[in-house]
């Protein structure tokens, strides 16, 4: 399988930025390294679905939705676009599409 | 023959509720504006919808200026209240399980004499400068359509008077209130059929008993039920009576006067005369109870009330719809006024910004962002009753129901509105990129609710608790006191997650379940099956 080329921080760090002033309207001179997604920029963890879902064109791969909620900020998110990517060129596969049926007693799966 | 004609700014299309209520933000936004108000009917005469929610009585006091209208001439409603019997339809009012308020609730809400409230509105309008004509049919309404044809008054449309005579009209803005006549939709072809098939009979009662002065010893047991909803007055909620498929209301509309109604699938065109409807209600005993001394003033039905609209608002075109004109879901939790209501708001808008001086660029974007808003808040609505009729036949799932509704209700719809986020295009953009996820949340839980009935219905237990039992609808508000105020959006979601997990936790104690795992947010938001 063909092996994603790792593009530099700065080059995350722009296609973070681009993805979230496009989609959520921010001004992209707020957008910082630093600036918490959650409380500085105003996102929650829908918005971060969405994220996540415009980041396989840079990861490769289909997100893991649980992983939504464990980045706190951009430098956090482009840490993540890079796991991703180490993930994909390592074959790990991608999480399943849908999620296991909910509200059933799991001891009975 | 044309003996005169007039032009005005806006030509508002009726004035019922929807009419009146356009006709008087606008005025109070446009004192300069020449706004015309038409209505074919000489009387105020009695209407259904009589209970007002959050958003509307919201928007009545915060938009139009009427809180003290409302208070001195309407009357405080005390929430919703469903009542739930066995499946003979043979329990006493006092045997009943119930879902209902025990203090008045905390954002004011009313019970509405429309003849009233639409007469004394007719009044303000006229004062605030809306040229009023009563009596005159509105006829050969044609939509000009952006064409140049006069551009600042493109529209044309007749009044012919009942004396004869016939007006033209040309109008800048045409806003269609005429109801279910739906002068707009008819000529466009906007109207779009709902499978929701539910119809409705009603009428007005004088003589109603009154539940809040049931006394012992006639009624033994009175005390004891008083002091359960802490003494509260029930009679000014709006009164469920509630069965697998239909419902039958209670509201009280002032001056001794009582409302009641049938809704549902249950609806049958012999029950549509005084007879019929009376020998319907009398098959359920506490309700019978209730109306043993009842006369009726009139009654009134819809076989088919639902349908839906391809379209809300033209702003480009400068044409709008506003409440029944457009479309209808169902009565069940009173939206009717809450869409009149933020309707209302965004035609303002429109209209405000047009008159001065926007871009056609802007109106054609915030036309079009208000319409998908608005299919969309229809599209929830609907998800709200499609299939969910026989949910209310149970006090066990109607009462899961009602601590989903009403808290969802709060905190994404009553919160957007009391904040204005439907008027603001980020907002607004915002909530129309979810749109998917929370449909299918939505949908979600309505098919875990209708899961809930077959399998009680299954063991013949769904009526296992619809005796004795009694909880005040406020399971999920106890986050009330942050509606309306700044919150972040983490903090909207962080109590919908809740509110989702609290519903699935109580489905799975219904179904005998264990407790399970909280789920996070974006699972609910999946197409998956929560049973």
């Amino acid at each position: 399988m063909a092996q994603i080329p790792k593009p530099s921080r700065e080059e995350v760090l722009k296609s973070v930025v681009e993805i979230l002033a496009d989609s959520f309207e921010l001004d992209p001179k707020k957008i910082t390294p630093t600036s918490t997604l959650y409380e500085e920029l105003d996102l929650d963890s829908i918005d971060a679905i969405d994220i996540f879902t415009q980041l396989r064109e840079l990861t490769g791969r289909r997100p893991d939705p649980a992983d939504a909620r464990k980045v706190r900020t951009v430098d956090e998110l482009i840490d993540f676009v890079f796991e991703e990517i180490d993930k994909t060129n390592a074959g790990v596969p991608e999480p399943s599409a849908a999620p296991p049926a909910t509200g059933g007693d799991p001891g009975k799966q | 023959m044309t003996d005169t004609e007039e032009k005005l700014d806006i030509a508002i299309l009726g004035g019922g509720l929807a009419g009146n209520l356009v006709a008087r933000q606008l005025s109070l936004r446009l004192p300069n504006a020449s706004i015309g108000l038409f209505e074919k009917d000489t009387e105020r005469g009695y209407k259904v919808g009589e209970s007002s929610v959050e958003i509307a009585s919201n928007f009545f006091i915060r938009k139009l200026g009427l809180s003290t209208y409302m208070v001195d001439e309407q009357l405080p409603k005390n929430g919703l209240r469903f009542f739930f019997d066995t499946k003979e339809k043979n329990a006493s009012l006092f045997e009943m399980s119930e879902v209902g308020s025990d203090r008045l609730p905390m954002f004011p809400t009313f019970q509405i004499d429309r003849a009233r409230f639409e007469r004394d509105l007719l009044e303000m309008n006229r004062g605030t400068g809306v040229k009023v004509a009563i009596g005159g049919t509105i006829k050969n309404l044609d939509l000009k359509s952006g064409t140049d044809d006069g551009k600042t008054h493109r529209h044309t449309f007749e009044v012919h008077e009942p004396g004869g005579s016939v007006r033209k009209v040309r109008a800048r803005w045409i806003v269609d209130a005429s109801g279910r006549q739906q002068l707009i939709s008819k000529l466009r072809g906007f109207r779009t059929p709902e499978r929701h098939a539910c119809g409705s009979v009603w009428g007005r009662f004088t003589n109603v008993t009154d539940m809040d002065a049931l006394m012992e010893p006639r009624w033994p047991g009175a005390g004891a039920w008083k002091s359960r909803a802490r003494h509260t007055a029930r009679v000014l909620s709006t009164n469920h009576f509630c069965y697998k498929g239909y419902w039958i209301w209670f509201i009280p509309i002032a001056r001794g006067i009582t409302s009641l109604g049938v809704v549902g699938t249950v609806f049958e065109p012999w029950m549509s005369s005084e007879e019929g409807f009376f020998k319907f209600m009398r098959q359920h005993k506490a309700v019978a109870s209730l109306i043993e001394d009842a006369k009726c003033i009139d009654v009134g039905h819809f076989a088919r009330y639902s349908y839906g609209t391809k379209q809300f608002f033209g702003g480009p075109e400068r044409w709008a719809m506003i409440g029944e004109s457009a479309a209808f879901s169902d009565p069940f939790y009173s939206p009717g006024s809450d869409y009149i209501s933020i309707e209302s708001d965004m035609i303002t808008d429109m209209i405000v910004r047009e008159l001065g001086g926007c871009t056609e660029e802007d109106l054609a974007e915030r036309s079009a962002l208000y319409d998908e808003f608005m299919k969309f808040r229809f599209d929830a609505t609907m998800l709200l009753y499609r299939d969910q009729y026989p949910v209310l036949g149970s006090y066990e799932t109607m009462r899961l129901k009602w601590n989903f509704d009403i808290s969802c209700y709060y905190n994404l719809w009553v919160d957007f509105f009391m904040r204005d986020h439907h008027l603001d295009p980020r907002k607004l953009r915002e909530q129309l990129r979810r749109k998917d996820y929370v449909l299918q949340a939505l949908e979600n839980f309505s098919k875990l609710f209708q899961k809930l009935v077959v399998e009680l219905e299954a063991k013949d237990q769904l009526h296992r608790s619809n005796l004795g039992q009694y909880n005040n609808g406020t399971d999920l508000l106890y986050f009330q006191n942050e509606i309306g105020a700044e919150r972040k959006k983490g903090a909207v979601n962080t109590r919908t997650e809740e509110i989702f997990n609290f519903c699935l936790e109580e489905a799975r104690r219904i179904l005998g379940e264990g407790a399970a795992e909280k789920l996070e947010l974006h699972r609910f938001m999946e197409p998956v099956s929560l049973a």
